[in-house]
């Protein structure tokens, strides 16, 4: 509940909340459906040139899952064995929320202009792992991609707290100019 | 309830097929929250031009991000601190407004349709400062708390507070002689 018309909230005050609620929607002047629909990302085709990145950038991820030591982990949720999980895909996902809250935690840290690319990238990264998950057919797919998701995100968290990491930097490289968003 | 006009409910099926990537299913996104965004939009900014972009590149990071939203909030208040959050990245870029007089005129092109207080109203809005206005519609329009302004503004809910109050109290200058003068032609 919005915390106006409290104690203290003056009539002259209420008049203007209420005249300003009364104001009419506006509407643009012109139709910006087309423009906006043009710069769609275009999902078919930026699946298919995306596809030899994303599985190269999956396989070494996984590697670094279950091979490396892990370094600046967000959580020990993340070492909860996923065999041992009933549901292993659950557990991602749950390490995935929670990631989001410190990330959005870590949104505002000023980061100079190498690494606030990195983390453009990441970011990247991860709408195309949600693109991913959107259209995984089959449950290790999906578990493959939310792992990946958890990983990316780590990574995305390490950038904003404390700036580029060896691991970013290649992703960086990785990424086809044509990809970026603004 | 909210009172926000951005409050309307998406069919699921509608997200869903947005999230697999169906145009049309977007485009029903974007014609439900077109008016209330650009309204947001140029409420915050004050300029015509500026709002169209903030709706256009709003809903690209919202069509990019579709595959984030986990349902925690409604769909329409996750749609609304995007475009917040696109407003208040170009407020942030422009240059510190300090006086009043440079403030550009309200926007009078929708002026004729508004009942007279409700114009009167707009113009004095339009003349506050940028980031005074932007409070004061957040918090009194779209229903923030001060604890949410700060927030999206990234500073303490005592400037929130504190811009809530001047702004009132710049209001109260502009209009209450107005708002008088009526009161003596009724009686």
């Amino acid at each position: 509940m919005h915390d106006e018309l409290k104690p203290g909230t003056d009539e002259f005050e209420r008049s203007v909340g209420e005249s300003l609620r009364k104001l009419p929607l506006q509407g643009p002047r012109r139709d910006l459906w087309a423009a906006i629909e043009a710069d769609l990302p275009k999902q078919e085709s930026a699946r298919a040139r995306w596809w030899p990145y994303a599985l190269a950038t999956a396989a070494a991820l996984v590697l670094a899952v279950l091979v490396l030591p892990r370094q600046g982990s967000e959580s020990t949720d993340q070492d909860v064995p996923v065999a041992a999980a009933e549901d292993p895909r659950a557990v991602w996902i749950a390490e995935s929320q929670a990631l989001e809250s410190t990330l959005r935690a870590l949104e505002r840290r000023p980061l100079d202009a190498r690494s606030a690319m990195a983390g453009a990238e990441l970011e990247d990264l991860i709408g195309l792992t949600d693109l991913q998950l959107g259209v995984a057919a089959k449950p290790e797919e999906e578990l493959a991609l939310w792992q990946q998701r958890v990983v990316l995100m780590n990574e995305l968290a390490q950038v904003r707290r404390s700036g580029r990491t060896r691991e970013t930097a290649a992703y960086a490289d990785m990424m086809p100019a044509a990809y970026r968003m603004n | 309830m909210s009172t926000s006009s951005f409050a309307v409910d998406i069919p699921e099926l509608t997200l869903a097929a947005a999230r697999k990537g169906d145009v049309r299913a977007f485009e029903r996104i974007y014609r439900s929250f077109e008016k209330p965004a650009y309204t947001l939009a140029l409420r915050m900014l004050g300029d015509a031009e500026e709002a169209h972009e903030v709706v256009h590149d709003g809903m690209l990071a919202l069509f990019k991000r579709l595959g984030q939203f986990r349902g925690e909030s409604p769909f329409w208040a996750w749609t609304r601190q995007i475009m917040v959050n696109e407003a208040l990245m170009r407020l942030r870029k422009r240059q510190p407004v300090e006086s009043l007089d440079l403030m550009p005129e309200p926007g009078i092109e929708h002026a004729h349709f508004m009942p007279q207080h409700g114009r009167e109203m707009e113009r004095a809005l339009m003349a506050l400062p940028e980031i005074t206005r932007a409070v004061i519609w957040l918090y009194h329009v779209e229903g923030y708390t001060h604890d949410e302004i700060a927030e999206s503004f990234g500073k303490t809910s005592s400037f929130s507070k504190s811009q809530l109050s001047r702004g009132i109290e710049r209001l109260r200058q502009m209009l209450v002689p107005a708002a008088e003068l009526n009161l003596c032609m009724m009686n």
